[in-house]
């Protein structure tokens, strides 16, 4: 275990994410702490709202993962009231979560996360972005990402939502059925499409990085492993499932730790604190917090795609299917700690959604009429939990006898990352910063590429005008001298 | 008007786009601002909307117009909450066009959107407004961002005149 080093709270940072590096006399890393701004004062904010109205908030917290929030908190509020959704209502849910986890994985691979494989970890970066991987792939692939994000909002929009941010789904069920032939073709159409674009980014998947043994050799390579437990929500048969389900947690060796319905999170998980971070670290609290540590015995979980993969037994849509088997094969068998495996699991579930979501087109009962019931039991408390595309994200409310909130809680998905982050981080920047050997921009990158595969979300930060979360790296000597920083376009 | 739905007609010449989170304190400067132009502009001329999301989605809402004026809170830290700061595309500072999150920065989407042979407007201008606390929950906006809101209005409407958006004669229900 490396000596810890203690930051002067002048250092904490304010506005935008910070990697700290902290070097020894022989110019090796000694420390590394990544940290960003953290959301404040939701509690506050909510209290004293009608628990109703909570969909239609919570969905604003974020502009990267609305319908998350959307979902989550609908789930929530149907817990409050103690009803049980009709198939319709249910099914219309799931395949509107299932077309935004479609665009959302789209948007990752494409434009974040796949230039670095695509273009490779060390291109100019002038060209290690989206226009270099559709430079690569072609103008028309291009023209299917845009697609694929566009249907993928007009299906938010047909279900009755507002586009980009839809507020249409309500303790009880949805505002709107697909009810009219011509949407419900639409939809299918749309659904169809998905299917065949996520097949053919698996494609790209094996044609490029998989068949590049470099990338292969990268992926499994010691600065970006991490042994973690893995979380993730399944369904009856331990597939994996984004909008519903039980939380199963795995540990490093692939056996179950715990399986708990969303109600009962808290017995699960804890959060610590760390004086250094205004972010949280949650733990399974079966393990306790051993410190920013991995391995069997440390309490430190991810939640992320490759989680996801390793927490469940296979997946739920026969493609998807396949592609997990030839995941695991390809990668050495289950688990898998491979941090940047994280990329190739995200596309896996890409699949799945698109195929899941076709399914749900294709169900006789999402056409129905039952798209909502109204709620009459007297309101207590619930929580509901879904897999936002950065994480299992957790909404929990207690309300009076009127249904005014009196306490929430939130625990989001990049929070619960946030120990495994800061470790994935510290471990490729001691992996690839070597003494004596002046830290290139390429160097640098791959550091922020074992950030980059938990596609980390901070809320607020992302929807500037820049449009990208502002980073920078700062490089310490001995004396905590500011010896270099990176402020990279 | 409301979020992210369009105001008006297929193609007016000038695209207004709010920018920010209508929830996080002063980070709802550049929607508010937004929306008060949407009270007064023509919307034969003038189509204003609101968005959360840059990046990507920001190329879908300015794409066909001939200009663009895109508004949004930042923290640059180099002038007192309330400056407002108006911006080309290649002088936005860099400190704020960094690798990171869940988004590609502006200048990356522009180029995206020319590869992919869109229309983008000739001339897009940033107003960005400085702030002190965008990150706590909450609708209220610190007294100087708040203060700088018609000031930013009267900006623009300048500007639109100026460059013959609109009529010198426009009235104005906001302006004061």
């Amino acid at each position: 275990m490396t000596k810890r080093v203690t930051i002067d709270p002048i250092t904490r940072l304010e506005g935008h994410g910070k990697i700290e590096i902290f070097l020894d006399d022989e110019g090796a890393v000694e420390e590394c702490f990544f940290q960003v701004p953290e959301l404040r004062g939701f509690e506050k904010f909510a209290e004293g709202r009608p628990v109703e109205e909570m969909p239609r908030i919570t969905s604003r917290i974020c502009g990267v993962c609305p319908e998350a929030h959307l979902a989550a908190s609908a789930k929530a509020g149907d817990a409050v009231y103690h009803v049980e959704l009709p198939p319709t209502a249910r099914k219309l849910r799931e395949l509107q979560y299932s077309a935004f986890m479609l665009g959302d994985h789209t948007t990752h691979f494409y434009a974040l996360g796949g230039p670095d494989f695509v273009m490779g970890p060390d291109a100019d970066p002038a060209v290690r972005n989206i226009i270099g991987v559709i430079q690569k792939v072609g103008v028309e692939i291009g023209k299917e990402v845009i697609r694929t994000r566009i249907e993928c909002h007009e299906v938010a929009k047909i279900l009755g939502g507002k586009p980009v941010i839809p507020v249409n789904m309500l303790p009880g069920g949805m505002s709107k059925g697909l009810t009219k032939k011509e949407d419900h073709e639409r939809v299918l159409e749309i659904a169809r499409r998905g299917v065949e674009f996520a097949k053919f980014t698996l494609k790209i998947v094996d044609d490029i990085v998989l068949a590049n043994k470099g990338y292969v050799d990268l992926i499994l390579s010691d600065p970006y492993a991490l042994r973690c437990h893995n979380m993730g929500l399944v369904d009856e048969n331990n597939h994996t499932n984004f909008y519903d389900g039980k939380v199963r947690v795995t540990d490093t060796e692939g056996k179950e730790i715990i399986k708990y319905e969303p109600k009962d999170y808290l017995n699960a998980v804890e959060e610590h604190v760390e004086p250094w971070s205004y972010l949280k670290f949650p733990y399974i609290k079966q393990k306790g917090w051993k410190g920013l540590v991995d391995g069997q015995d440390s309490g430190v979980y991810r939640a992320t795609p490759l989680s996801r993969l390793n927490a469940a037994d296979g997946m739920a849509t026969p493609l998807a299917q396949e592609q997990y088997e030839r995941f695991y094969d390809t990668l050495g068998g289950k688990p898998v700690n491979a941090t940047l495996a994280t990329h190739w699991a995200r596309v896996v579930e890409l699949l799945y959604a698109a195929e899941r979501f076709l399914e749900l087109v294709q169900d006789p009962d999402i056409t129905g009429p039952d798209y909502r019931i109204i709620p009459k039991a007297k309101p207590t408390e619930g929580v509901g939990i879904v897999e936002a595309p950065r994480g299992t994200l957790t909404h929990h409310y207690i309300t009076d006898e009127n249904g005014i909130i009196q306490k929430a809680n939130l625990i989001v998905g990049t929070t619960n990352n946030n120990a495994a982050i800061c470790m994935s981080v510290k471990k490729a920047a001691q992996g690839v910063i070597k003494p004596g050997v002046e830290p290139t921009e390429a160097i640098l990158n791959m550091v922020e590429m074992a950030f980059r595969a938990y596609d980390p979300c901070y809320a607020c930060a992302t929807h500037s005008l820049p449009g990208q979360m502002p980073l920078t790296v700062d490089i310490y000597d001995r004396d905590r001298r500011l010896v270099r920083s990176f402020s990279r376009r | 008007m409301s979020e992210t739905e369009r105001t008006s007609t297929p193609h007016p010449t000038v695209v207004i786009v709010g920018l920010g989170n209508p929830i996080l304190s002063d980070d709802a400067v550049g929607i508010l601002v937004a929306r008060e132009l949407a009270t007064g502009l023509p919307p034969e001329r003038v189509e204003v909307v609101e968005s959360m999301r840059g990046g990507l989605d920001l190329v879908d809402l300015i794409t066909g117009h001939e200009s663009a004026h895109l508004i949004d809170a930042i923290q640059t830290k180099q002038a007192p909450p309330g400056h407002i700061w108006r911006f080309g595309v290649s002088d936005l500072p860099p400190a704020l066009t960094l690798a990171g999150s869940h988004e590609v920065d502006l200048p990356t989407a522009l180029r995206f959107a020319e590869q992919m042979g869109y229309e983008i407007p000739s001339r897009i201008v940033i107003w960005a407004i400085e702030v002190s606390d965008p990150y706590t929950v909450s609708e209220q906006l610190s007294d100087s961002v708040r203060e700088a809101i018609p000031r930013c209005v009267e900006r623009i409407l300048a500007e639109l005149r100026e460059d013959g958006s609109i009529e010198v004669s426009t009235q104005f229900p906001g302006s004061r």
